[in-house]
């Protein structure tokens, strides 16, 4: 029984198992692809915004032409950008704005070059001023947390120019150096893979910052590249700090994965719980009807079992299957019992009457050993089936021998005992001293006196006056013996045919004699040699049968009949053998 | 073995094709105990019957007893084989060949 719940456990859990993993893998799937999508597309959304901004900041907002110009000097004058001044021609400049405005949209490079140095100083530096004012605005109303310019010219690679955040405005302060550091890199990496034609050569990056507190920052920048018409480059990016926005994502990703996999859990449970109810404790009642089944064959105690089991589906029917097969067992094996006790039967009958059928056969050779007067051979092979063939031969007196063969109709038991009786009165009445056809009329008269079943037998009986070799001899409807003469051929001979024995009374029957010389044989048998069938359902035939003995005409009896054996047995092959042999020979030495 | 039986009116024409031996005569005997009610004049028709053994004189023996009694019974179309066993048993005594 243990065994059995084992294996029924393993059911609901494999296949609990496997659907928990699907649904975990599922949902893991889902959500990942959601979280990806949704990040992606919010990002997607800030492109175009600032593919807008970078056209717009591309030229520092001043004319193309003084662009490289302007950052040349800025380059070159380090301090002079950084350094603090009360120049008033600066603090005006600083002051209207406007005109500085203007003044960067339509300043020529000649007007540059008319300027005087104390004039350049004043106004370069004033650029650079209002541009960070520029960048500032931008980012404030566009909500971008950091403009970043980074000079990408030989002579001053990786170099920040310029940029805007919260901490630069408020500090006034220009961390140039660490920006670098940080940006660079990733301006780099990102030149490194694949622009987008779509944004027009703007390269977007997205990067996460371990910030000094552990925490992660989540950027997301753009990047337009410009050639100076003097050979300079330089980057200007845009970044994004969408950290907020980045964590809250997260957070209810891992929120609705987490309730995903709980409610997986659950349902699993149920299902589990489902597939034991339905189908593990249903199969588990129908293995266990079907043990206790083969146990106490008992095929009552299996329906009620197997009715136990309501599962409207295929286990329900696998139940039903199930008694109908207990009873169909039950049924078979009764019938089975039955037919064997049959059968058992019969074979013990039959034996009984092979038994009954040889053993009342002289089968003592040789026969007379004190007379040498005469040779004489008899044999009965039984056919499958217990027959009714039989041979008789008793000294009636010293000088007088009693020869029969006879052939009952019929098989088995009955034929058997039919046999015995017809024999014992042939025997007894030839004892009495009644000639051959008087035998046979008395015996007739007694058997069928007694004959409900309409048996009869066929008989050859005759009397050999041994110092004379004379047979007295009368034929009841029985086979043409074979009489050969000494130095002839064995030939039929055709005596007159009375009634078979048995079923009409007041039946005659005509003797007549035969005389046997020295070295003659008579051999008789009944219709199981010459009616032999082969199987193309040929019969061997009385010509084929005197062909036989004549093979041998003068061998002793117990040598023909071997040959008329041997020649049957040749012709009927591998056809079972269907009737009785029964041979005697006589020969007269 | 094929048994054919033609009724018409208290007639009954009985055609035996094949053996008539120890395996097939039963056949014949459980057919005769229905089919012989109401017949006086039953014939055998043996054309087509190749072999008769003692099994199956026995049931024709049986037919003829029954028929004594109601009517006459014949045997038609033996073939030599046949008529020489209804002759060696001495049966041809008693029969009505045709």
């Amino acid at each position: 029984m243990k065994k059995i719940m084992k294996k029924n456990k393993r059911i609901s859990i494999q296949i609990g198992s496997v659907v928990t993993l699907l649904f975990f893998v599922t949902i893991s799937l889902i959500t990942i692809v959601v979280y990806w999508g949704t990040k992606d597309l919010f990002l997607r959304t800030c492109n175009e915004r600032m593919t807008y901004d970078l056209q717009k900041l591309k030229n520092l907002n001043m004319n193309e032409e003084i662009t490289g110009i302007v950052i040349d000097y800025w380059k070159n004058n380090p301090d002079v950008i950084t350094e603090h001044s009360e120049d008033p021609l600066y603090l005006e400049f600083v002051k209207d704005f406007q005109k500085v405005s203007s003044l960067l949209a339509n300043i020529t490079p000649q007007m540059i070059e008319a300027s005087s140095d104390e004039e350049k100083k004043a106004l370069f530096k004033a650029m650079y001023t209002s541009i960070g004012s520029y960048f500032d605005e931008e980012r404030k109303d566009q909500g971008f947390s950091r403009i970043i310019c980074i000079d990408l010219s030989d002579d001053n690679y990786g170099k920040v120019l310029m940029f805007s955040d919260e901490h630069s405005e408020q500090t006034g302060e220009y961390a140039f150096g660490t920006l670098s550091d940080v940006y660079l890199p990733v301006l780099e990496s990102s030149l490194n893979s694949e622009t987008s034609d779509e944004y027009g050569g703007i390269i977007f990056s997205e990067v996460v910052l371990k910030t000094a507190n552990s925490d992660s920052e989540h950027l997301y920048l753009g990047w337009i590249i410009h050639d100076t018409p003097n050979g300079g480059k330089y980057a200007v990016g845009v970044e994004y700090d969408w950290t907020d926005f980045a964590d809250d994502l997260e957070k209810s990703f891992w929120s609705i994965s987490l309730i995903g996999h709980a409610v997986v859990v659950v349902v699993n449970i149920l299902l589990v719980i489902f597939i034991y109810y339905n189908v593990a404790s249903p199969l588990k009642k129908v293995n266990k009807g079907v043990r206790e089944y083969m146990e106490k064959k008992d095929s009552g105690a299996a329906l009620k079992a197997m009715e136990a089991v309501r599962s409207r589906n295929e286990i329900g029917r696998l139940a039903d299957s199930f008694a109908e097969m207990s009873e169909e067992i039950e049924r078979y094996t009764e019938e089975n019992l039955k037919l064997g006790n049959e059968r058992e039967r019969i074979a013990a009958e039959l034996s009984l009457a092979a038994n009954i059928q040889s053993s009342q056969l002289p089968s003592k050779f040789p026969a007379f050993p004190d007379r040498d007067e005469f040779d004489i051979f008899a044999s009965m092979t039984p056919a499958k089936e217990v027959g009714g063939d039989f041979y008789d031969f008793f000294m009636i007196d010293g000088d007088h021998l009693g020869l029969v063969i006879a052939d009952v109709s019929g098989k088995g038991v009955p034929a058997a005992l039919f046999m015995m009786i017809s024999k014992m009165m042939i025997k007894n009445y030839a004892m009495s001293g009644f000639s051959p056809a008087e035998v046979l009329e008395v015996t007739n008269e007694s058997i069928y006196a007694n004959n409900k079943e309409k048996l009869f037998v066929t008989v050859w009986f005759g009397i050999l006056e041994i110092s004379s070799g004379k047979i007295t001899a009368a034929n009841a409807g029985h086979e043409y013996p074979a009489v050969r003469q000494p130095n002839g051929r064995f030939e039929l001979l055709k005596d007159k045919h009375g009634y078979m024995i048995g079923l009409r009374k007041n039946k005659h029957y005509t003797e007549y004699e035969l005389e046997l010389k020295k070295g003659a044989t008579l051999f008789v048998y009944t219709d199981g040699v010459p009616e032999a069938t082969d199987k193309d359902e040929e019969l061997y035939g009385t010509d084929r049968m005197l062909e036989a003995l004549n093979k041998e005409p003068d061998a002793a009896p117990e040598k023909l009949l071997e040959n008329v054996h041997i020649a049957v047995n040749e012709f009927v092959g591998d056809a079972p053998q269907f009737d009785d042999l029964t041979m005697l020979a006589l020969t007269i030495k | 073995m094929d048994i054919g039986m033609n009724k018409s009116g208290n007639e009954l024409t009985i055609s035996l094709e094949g053996r008539l031996d120890t395996l097939t005569s039963p056949e014949l005997e459980k057919k005769l105990d229905s089919a012989l009610d109401g017949i006086k004049k039953l014939t055998f028709d043996l054309k087509g019957l190749k072999y008769i053994s003692s099994a199956g004189l026995r049931v024709l023996a049986a037919a003829m007893d029954i028929m004594e009694d109601r009517g006459e019974m014949f045997v038609a179309n033996a073939n030599d084989d046949v008529r020489d066993v209804f002759e060696i048993t001495g049966f041809i005594e008693d029969l009505n060949m045709i």
